[in-house]
């Protein structure tokens, strides 16, 4: 009985002391970096990082493993182009980087486990994710992080305590996209919603701030939800069946992107005016915003395909640098950008089915500032020399 | 002589194994060559985890396939994701997580649905096809009801079955054990009837075959080898998952066409599945060790398709002299 009295009370004292740790952390980020953290899923961990004192086995230069689950939209395609054609490159001839094995899952859970395992396996000394299932490969970045190979996963997070997270505020950027359009209807109206893939968590988080915005306001008639995959294709043929079905004015739309072409090409097929419309950086879209100033205030940069990998990519490389991470998870807002900056991206003759992206400068999405906060030794990673 | 006939009738009966035989020797030799640490004890233990759950579940295919009239469950992927999401969500978190109730509960459901699957089909003789698709649709549906998202958490008592890192986890032993009751299974009467009620039906009916008991016996068996896939999955990813389990159709049809089995039924068996399912992991795995860069999961997906298609000529073409020699 004694025994177990003893155990109850070390078990509470142990939690308290992860539950302080875990405040602490995140406490003493400046108050406008604690900002991103605010709303953020509550599965997101953001307790010490368990890689602070991480140092690698061997190198500069490193073998970077890059688990991907998948390949084939334009989003992922503008990321592997800044991947291979930039961020590779710079990071070889900085002397850090020797190779990069890149593993394909096809959305497969069970194959990005068999993959993550055999690029430990292979030896390379770091794995970078993307976007992936956050419960469901905790058990492989485990194996990998005892065999002394961290796991950076980025435009998402996973629920290991043993990675590093590096993801936009979903929620926070799912509400502040709804607010803004709800705010360009004048506050009332009929909204549609075209939500992206259900059952995927970066998915319902942005659902989850949506509908939180569209809640604060009574006046805003929610009339259809439609899924629409994150695919233009898809989002255009899931919009016009609702737009064939439902005859009432649709006053605004707020959209999981990409599907912003598809959802205006779906408006004006079926002789519907385009109303205000959520904007998240896709070339056609903007294109079309350029020629229609009067359909958005603003656009949001949430997940830009390029910046996202820079972001991951450069964590991966400061975390190779021994720079320690100080957080589980380094998160960001979401950022706003103006229809002068969208026309400054844009060809003079833009058309309206470029497939690709609107950028932000990529310092400005993983400034210094934000990794002089998270990181305990900051550097840049490029300029980085290796001490002793 | 004896002994040569005896060679010969295990030859004969085995036929259908041979091309998931050669193929994954021909992988494990790539292999060898390209990953040796698919060799090393954490190599075959990660392999052996994220192998069990589609080796069991193309063994819970493999009974119906077998069976005949067409028959095979397209539903043994949502079923599992089913199976995962209603373990997490509701036996978890009401705290009904002892390993006893959680194998009676998955067994218990896993059986339960085959039984009213096998009831559609053979008393209201709609095409097994339409049954399965339609509750391979239902199910995916209703598993986003249950958890709308990737969540929740493994039974505490299977946290550790998910690692991987040497070869004899508890993952290793639970499929041991399933592929020892299938060998016992198979040398039952009863899966004679199987084989017999699907390659024949008039025939096994008339020499006094329950061709109606062997089809329900088929689907209970599946729903058995369900529940133990599902049980895997749920150790490997060590959550729930509402879309992931659907997945798994399709790669346990592969594995049960790929191990020689007739999908016209009576012919076949639960090595050839087993053997399927190793192949479809190997072709993964090889191929991974080739840098195909942002395209390799199509390369995977499509060397598959191949493999598939090669094996199925190779199949036809052994098992048609025989035939026509009758």
């Amino acid at each position: 009985m004694k025994a177990l009295l003893t155990i109850c009370a070390v078990a509470v004292v142990a939690l308290f002391t992860t539950m302080l740790a875990r405040a602490e952390v995140l406490q003493e980020l400046p108050p406008d970096i604690q900002k991103a953290y605010e709303g953020l899923d509550p599965k997101t961990p953001v307790g010490a990082s368990m890689l602070s004192d991480f140092k690698p086995k061997k190198g500069p230069p490193w073998t970077i493993g890059f688990a991907s689950s998948y390949a084939g939209n334009t989003w992922r395609a503008a990321a592997m182009d800044r991947l291979m054609n930039v961020l590779v490159p710079e990071a070889k001839e900085a002397g850090l980087v020797k190779d990069i094995v890149i593993t394909q899952s096809d959305l497969k859970d069970a194959v990005q486990i068999q993959q993550i395992r055999q690029l430990v396996d292979q030896g390379v000394d770091i794995i970078i994710l993307c976007c992936s299932n956050p419960t469901a490969l905790n058990q492989s970045i485990k194996y990998a992080y005892d065999k002394g190979v961290p796991v950076i996963s980025y435009d998402g997070f996973v629920t290991a305590p043993e990675a590093l997270s590096v993801t936009p505020n979903f929620v926070d950027g799912g509400y502040q996209i709804a607010k803004s359009v709800i705010e360009k209807m004048g506050g009332k109206g009929n909204l549609l919603y075209v939500s992206g893939i259900a059952g995927l968590n970066t998915s319902d988080s942005f659902d989850t701030g949506a509908l939180k915005a569209i809640a604060e306001h009574p006046d805003i008639k929610l009339i259809g939800t439609v899924q629409g995959n994150w695919t233009d294709q898809i989002a255009q043929v899931e919009v016009q069946k609702f737009l064939a079905t439902h005859p009432e004015t649709v006053d605004g739309i707020v959209l999981q992107s990409p599907s912003e072409i598809g959802v205006i090409q779906a408006l004006l097929q079926s002789g519907r005016p385009v109303p205000p419309i959520s904007l998240q950086g896709e070339f056609g879209a903007a294109c079309y915003w350029k020629e229609h100033p009067e359909i958005a205030d603003v656009g949001f940069y949430l997940y830009p395909p390029a910046s996202e990998i820079y972001f991951g990519w450069n964590a991966a490389l400061r975390v190779l640098q021994g720079q320690g991470p100080k957080i589980q998870t380094i998160a960001r807002q979401v950022m706003k950008y103006t229809l002068e900056e969208n026309n400054s991206q844009l060809p003079e003759d833009c058309k309206i089915d470029d497939q690709r992206w609107l950028e932000p400068k990529a310092e400005d999405w993983f400034p210094n500032s934000l990794a002089n906060q998270v990181f305990a030794r900051p550097s840049d990673p490029l300029t980085w020399k290796p001490q002793n | 002589m004896n002994l040569n006939e005896k060679a010969r009738s295990l030859l004969t009966r085995n036929q259908h194994l041979l091309t998931s035989v050669c193929l994954s020797a021909f992988l494990l030799l790539v292999a060898a060559f390209r990953a040796p640490q698919l060799f090393s004890s954490s190599g075959i233990g990660s392999a052996i985890i994220v192998l069990a759950p589609l080796v069991l579940a193309s063994l819970a295919v493999t009974p119906i396939v077998l069976a005949g009239r067409g028959g095979v469950d397209l539903s043994v992927g949502p079923l599992l994701g089913f199976l995962n999401v209603t373990l997490v969500a509701w036996l978890v978190e009401y705290g009904y997580s002892s390993p006893t109730y959680v194998i009676v509960y998955l067994v218990g459901i896993g059986v339960l649905y085959q039984i009213i699957i096998a009831t559609i089909i053979i008393y209201v003789r709609v095409s097994p096809i339409i049954v399965t698709l339609s509750a391979y649709l239902v199910l995916t549906g209703v598993n986003l009801v249950i958890l709308d998202r990737p969540s929740g958490v493994a039974p505490e008592w299977m946290f550790d079955w998910g690692n991987g890192a040497t070869v004899f986890s508890p993952v290793f032993f639970v499929l041991c054990g399933m592929i020892v009751l299938w060998a016992i299974f198979s040398r039952t009467a009863f899966y004679q009837q199987i084989l017999l009620t699907g390659g024949e039906e008039r025939m096994a009916f008339a020499s006094g075959v329950n061709t109606v008991g062997a089809r329900f016996g088929a689907h209970a068996v599946a729903g058995v080898y369900t529940a133990m896939a599902a049980l895997c999955y749920t150790a490997l990813i060590g959550s729930g998952d509402p879309t992931q389990g659907s997945t798994y159709t399709l790669s346990a049809i592969t594995a049960v066409v790929l191990g020689g089995t007739s999908l016209a039924g009576g012919r076949g068996g639960g090595l050839g599945s087993i053997l399927g399912s190793i192949c479809i992991y190997l072709i993964s795995y090889v191929l991974a060790t080739f840098n195909f860069g942002t395209v390799s999961g199509f390369v995977t997906q499509m060397s598959t398709g191949v493999v598939l298609v090669m094996s199925l000529l190779v199949n036809s073409a052994i098992s048609r002299p025989a035939g026509e020699t009758k």
